[in-house]
């Protein structure tokens, strides 16, 4: 749905975002959205904002963020009532790059809230020893700018990985499965 | 081991369900979409572009890519 924000929300110059403590701002606004929806849905919903841009202090900006459930444990310091929340840019941080470039932001950020984890081969307990990591979908990095054989939309079960992620998927939300 | 992501959703609305289904089970996902205004009262961005993005989700899901 289309949603203007409350007064104490100023979208036009970009959110202000930063990964260890939500700013006012992003607080306000995942308040906001968080106030909405099916309250019948409970915790199988997953609310993906879309904004002008992501102001954060990473050097290499970003295009989408996530709150997944581990981000409440130290040391971040968010509120678990805003857990299972995407935020992303219509452009990079930079404005200089539509979302478009960026095919798979959406299913990448989804993926840290089911998967409840980081990036791959980053985040994760094994090491990357054969360039597994390009192609999936979890890189960190930032993920394809197109969709091609080649692009990184993979999710890797144990076989090949030390960590599977299906079975992240299936087991590390509380999100139920049927 | 396969799995795939099922989606549906309608553009009026930008309301997505997602079933994830590895062989075991299936996982039903709901996405509410928030499209945010600016001051100018208009969208930052298409709504077509977004659900692009999650029909893109669920087409690379299906197609054996969580293998």
């Amino acid at each position: 749905m289309e949603l203007t924000p409350t007064s104490t929300i100023d979208l036009d110059d970009g959110l202000e975002w930063e990964d260890i403590q939500a700013t006012s701002e992003t607080n306000d606004l995942i308040n906001q959205v968080k106030a909405l929806g099916d309250p019948t849905i409970g915790d199988r919903k997953i609310d993906l904002i879309y904004v002008k841009k992501i102001n954060t202090s990473d050097p290499f900006g970003a295009y989408g963020a996530a709150v997944p459930d581990f981000a409440t444990v130290s040391p971040w310091m968010w509120d678990e009532n805003h857990t299972r929340t995407c935020i992303f840019g219509s452009t990079s941080t930079s404005g200089n790059f539509p979302l478009s470039n960026r095919p798979f932001a959406t299913a990448h950020e989804m993926g840290h809230v089911l998967t409840n984890h980081g990036h791959y081969a980053v985040d994760y307990s094994m090491n990357e020893t054969n360039q597994q990591a390009f192609y999936n979908l979890m890189r960190g990095g930032g993920t394809s700018t197109t969709n091609s054989v080649y692009s990184s939309k993979r999710l890797w079960p144990n076989n090949l990985a030390e960590e599977d992620q299906i079975d992240m998927i299936r087991t590390a939300t509380d999100i139920p499965q049927e | 081991m396969q799995g795939k992501l099922r989606a549906t959703h309608t553009s009026s609305n930008l309301t997505a369900s997602i079933d994830i289904c590895p062989p075991e089970a299936i996982k039903t996902v709901t996405l509410n979409v928030y499209l945010m205004k600016g001051s100018d009262n208009q969208t930052f961005i298409d709504p077509s572009d977004v659900m692009n993005q999650i029909d893109l989700a669920k087409s690379f899901m299906s197609k054996r890519v969580l293998i």
